[in-house]
């Protein structure tokens, strides 16, 4: 073998061996884990059967996910700006928010007030408890941390607005008869011609009062003129019939069965015998009594309705419409329908009531009985009585009679 | 790592013992590998050779050592030192929830807003406010407001009769009313039954929000409540409200008309509240507040401003027996006169009435029996920061006391004409004024009619009488 071969040999080999050098270099493991520690980790996954104590599963989107520590604040200014960014509406933000603001206030305030807890039985027993505070430094407090909540609110009233009343405006029953748009513009004009009377005062306050009758009057005259344009004439008598006392004492009937032109016509009626017997006067309005041929017309003007008015109803209709306006006829009828009875039940017990009274008056005024007599008889037609009522009534409702319609039987033997 | 060993930094330690060796090595980096190229052969480059023969051998020696040594320290060998062997087990907790859906699991998911979390069903809304994290005292005023919102827009919707309802009776508007608010009152009961499942807990937006109201945050409001926490006068709140609310919808129910079976479902009520007072009060509290409702309810005139000496502590006692002896707590409700008879009421204000003079003593009773009548009052408050004797002022009442009864005498004696009353009102309004001044003193008297003096004329006269002017004249 030559030297040139010897050498290429060598240098074979020396390639050889850094191509071994290489290969392990690669495989060895990182020279950090190779001094004094090594560390081995298990990792255990554990799944828990865990029963969600919310129906719903929820993903929380964003990135990271989104969580509401995000919004908080300790400035509500901040806060709602916040919730505002993440397109929370408005409403809600003021919902939060105010009840924050308030019951930070509240503890505030408890706060202030605790020092005088101990102080609360004497001044009640002084009756100061309403100036305990006077003149007392946490008076001052309270002020300023009423004002504190006051600019605190206003802050927030600019980001999120006010609060908006929602609801529709009452209705107008009298005005009901009325196409709607009407009714809208009555009820503009009224609120006009209430702004308008408003600003006439005020200017006729400095004036005389003397001076002050003709323009209201004008005024009102006015109003009334451009009011009545607005209805036809159909519109306008259904429109007076409804203000009338007339139509008050039909609607407020109990017990009567009627159609709304029945109704109409019953408060017709009424009006018509006004029209045709007006109320007598006494010679001294304030002085009635005195005047002797005031009550016998009185009596005369009564029999006369009931004449009229069983004319127009009939004998059933004219006793129906009596019952119906009648207070202890309402009372009765209600615990009938509370017993779940008829209402001719009604009828029944407060006849029964009549004829009652109606004795006990007549023997009350019996001159050919001594006294003991009179409260033996009517003792006599209280026992009777209440037996009857009791039976009627019956046990369920015979307490709630006594309680509500029954001191008449109390007063009776009285 | 391996660039770590030095020696086998390639390339850099053997370019120049290739080149001492005569040969000439170039580096072509283009084909990325080595290219030996020898030269010409001589004697003295025979002489380069050996040595050259010589290091290539000292160097594959010295590559075998690394090679044995690089071997040694792999894994086929022990390691160097001493070594600390730490196994870390980590627990990773999954909860068995269905896997989460499609869009939570984006690559790029867009960034948060409200409406993921509101839901039209408020199961579904209340647990995504829960599921990012919102307190349940945020969650409850984010929920009962718009709660409350939504089912008084159904009440709302509820509340339209017909378009022209004005020729009806009493009677058809009645049975209207009487239907709507039943349907009013399951809408109610609809609402509380969602936010008890919603909150866990029965809740009225009302009471929250009239505690939170500017006119209610008064001082005296948090002095009164001040004996509980803050939390348990919202819970007192809240209970009364929605107690005083169920009571109201069962009279309303009844017309007005309380059969036996009612009054018995009245005090259950009342029960309730009381149960549910303690459920959310100590019962110190509980009790504090039965005395508290005592004394500012039913005792105006047990004050040291009624001519009664009494120390705060012997008010609170005072208070007890009244609260002992009354339901306070229907009184709340304003149920007491519905679930208590008129003498079984009796028999309480007989019972305190004893229980007081026994505690108080026969004078400081009398005192106590003075103080319930206006007249005493009037005389004692307007005269009392003026030294006058307390003889002097029980006299003076009781002059007052008998002018005023001989009024009444003669303002319904029907055996007198007008004139002749008046003539004797004159009398007694003289006789009245004298006596006063005599008890009362001149600065006491004085006081006394520049705050009262109307009233003693006017009680001691004619009525009064409405002319058409509408001036009120005195005869």
């Amino acid at each position: 073998m030559n030297l040139r071969g010897s050498i290429l040999g060598t240098v074979a080999a020396n390639l050889a061996l850094v191509a071994a050098l290489l290969w392990q270099t690669s495989r060895s493991p990182a020279p950090a884990l190779r001094g004094g520690l090594s560390i081995r980790t298990n990792i255990v996954t554990e799944v828990v059967p865990e029963a969600s104590p919310r129906p719903a599963v929820v993903s929380v989107p964003g990135s990271p996910p989104f969580h509401w520590s995000q919004l908080e604040s300790t400035n509500p200014l901040a806060c709602a700006t916040n919730l505002l960014a993440i397109g929370c509406p408005k409403e809600t933000a003021r919902d939060i928010l105010t009840a924050r603001i308030a019951d930070d206030f509240r503890a505030r305030l408890r706060e202030l007030m605790r020092p005088y807890q101990a102080q609360f039985w004497d001044a009640v027993a002084d009756e100061r408890l309403e100036k305990l505070l006077e003149g007392t430094a946490t008076e001052q407090a309270i002020k300023e941390l009423k004002a504190d909540r006051k600019r605190v609110f206003d802050g927030l009233q600019a980001v999120l607005g006010l609060e908006t009343k929602s609801g529709k405006p009452g209705r107008n029953e009298q005005l009901a008869h009325l196409p709607e748009d009407k009714q809208a513009e009555l009820t503009a004009l009224d609120r006009r011609h209430k702004q308008e009377l408003e600003a006439a005062f005020r200017e006729l306050r400095p004036l005389p009062p003397a001076d002050r009758s003709a323009p209201a009057n004008e005024l009102r005259k006015r109003q009334a003129a451009e009011r009545r344009a607005l209805f036809t004439d159909a519109e306008w008598a259904e429109s007076e019939l409804r203000r009338s006392p007339y139509a008050a004492k039909v609607r407020a009937l109990r017990g009567h069965a009627a159609t709304p032109e029945e109704l109409r016509a019953l408060a017709r009626t009424l009006g018509d015998f006004d029209a045709e017997h007006p109320r007598p006067t006494a010679r001294d309005p304030k002085r009635p009594d005195d005047d002797p041929d005031y009550r016998p017309k009185l009596e005369e003007r009564e029999t006369q309705r009931k004449a009229f008015l069983t004319a127009r109803l009939g004998e059933a209709g004219y006793a129906a419409f009596e019952r119906g306006s009648d207070p202890r006829f309402h009372t009765l009828l209600k615990l009938a329908r509370r017993l779940e009875l008829a209402p001719i039940s009604a009828v029944q017990w407060l006849e029964l009531q009549t004829v009652a009274q109606e004795q006990a008056r007549q023997m009350s005024m019996n001159a050919d009985l001594a006294a003991s007599a009179r409260a033996l008889g009517i003792a006599a037609i209280l026992a009777e009585t209440e037996r009857t009522l009791q039976a009627a009534v019956g046990p369920r409702g015979w307490g709630a009679y006594q309680r509500h319609a029954g001191d008449w039987l109390k007063q009776l033997d009285k | 790592m391996w660039r770590d060993i030095p020696m086998l930094r390639v390339g850099v330690p053997l370019k120049p013992a290739f080149q001492d060796l005569g040969m000439s090595c170039s580096w072509v980096a283009r084909r990325g590998g080595w290219l030996l190229h020898p030269s010409s052969s001589s004697k003295p480059t025979r002489m380069r050779a050996v040595l050259a023969l010589g290091l290539s051998l000292a160097l594959t020696g010295a590559l075998l050592a690394m090679n044995y040594a690089l071997f040694k320290s792999n894994d086929g060998l022990p390691s160097l030192g001493d070594e600390r062997k730490v196994t870390v087990t980590t627990k990773r907790l999954v909860r068995n929830l269905p896997p989460p859906p499609a869009a939570a699991t984006a690559t790029n998911p867009p960034p948060f807003h409200w409406s993921a979390l509101e839901s039209p069903d408020y199961t579904t809304y209340a647990a995504n406010l829960r599921a990012v994290g919102c307190p349940e005292r945020t969650l409850r005023d984010i929920l009962l407001p718009d709660i409350e919102k939504l089912y008084a827009e159904r009440a709302g919707r509820l509340a339209d009769g017909p378009e022209d309802a004005f020729w009806e009776t009493a009677d058809q508007r009645d049975a209207r009313r009487r239907q709507r608010d039943g349907k009013l009152r399951a809408l109610e009961l609809e609402k509380r039954a969602l936010i008890q499942r919603l909150l866990g807990t029965e809740l009225s937006h009302e009471a929250l929000k009239e505690i939170r109201s500017e006119g209610f945050a008064s001082a005296i409001l948090e002095l009164l409540l001040g004996f509980a926490e803050v939390t348990k006068s919202d819970h007192l709140f809240t209970v009364h409200q929605l107690r005083e609310d169920d009571a109201k919808a069962l009279l309303t129910a009844t017309e007005g008309i309380l059969l036996d079976e009612d009054i018995t479902r009245l005090q259950a009520l009342r029960e309730r509240f009381e149960t549910e007072l303690a459920r959310g009060l100590a019962p110190a509290e509980l009790e504090e507040l039965r005395l508290r409702i005592a004394a500012l309810e039913g005792m105006p005139h047990l004050t040291r401003r009624s001519g009664v000496g009494v120390s705060g502590a012997e008010l609170r006692e005072i208070a007890r027996l009244r609260a002992d002896t009354h339901d306070v707590l229907a009184k709340v409700l304003n149920l007491d006169e519905e679930i208590h008879s008129e003498e079984t009421r009796a028999q309480g204000d007989a019972a305190f009435k004893e229980l007081l003079r026994r505690f108080l003593g026969p004078e400081r009773f009398a005192d106590a029996e003075r103080g319930q009548d206006g007249l005493f009052r009037d005389l004692f408050q307007s005269t009392e920061k003026l030294g006058v004797a307390k003889a002097a002022l029980v006299q003076a009442y009781e002059a007052r006391r008998a002018a005023e009864t001989q009024a009444g005498q003669i303002r319904g004696d029907q055996q007198l004409s007008s004139e002749e009353r008046a003539v004797l009102l004159a009398a007694l309004r003289a006789q009245a004024t004298q006596a006063l001044a005599r008890s009362l003193g001149p600065v006491g008297f004085s006081a006394y009619v520049k705050q009262h003096g109307q009233q003693l004329t006017n009680a001691l006269s004619l009525p009064v009488t409405r002319q058409q002017t509408d001036v009120i004249t005195v005869k």
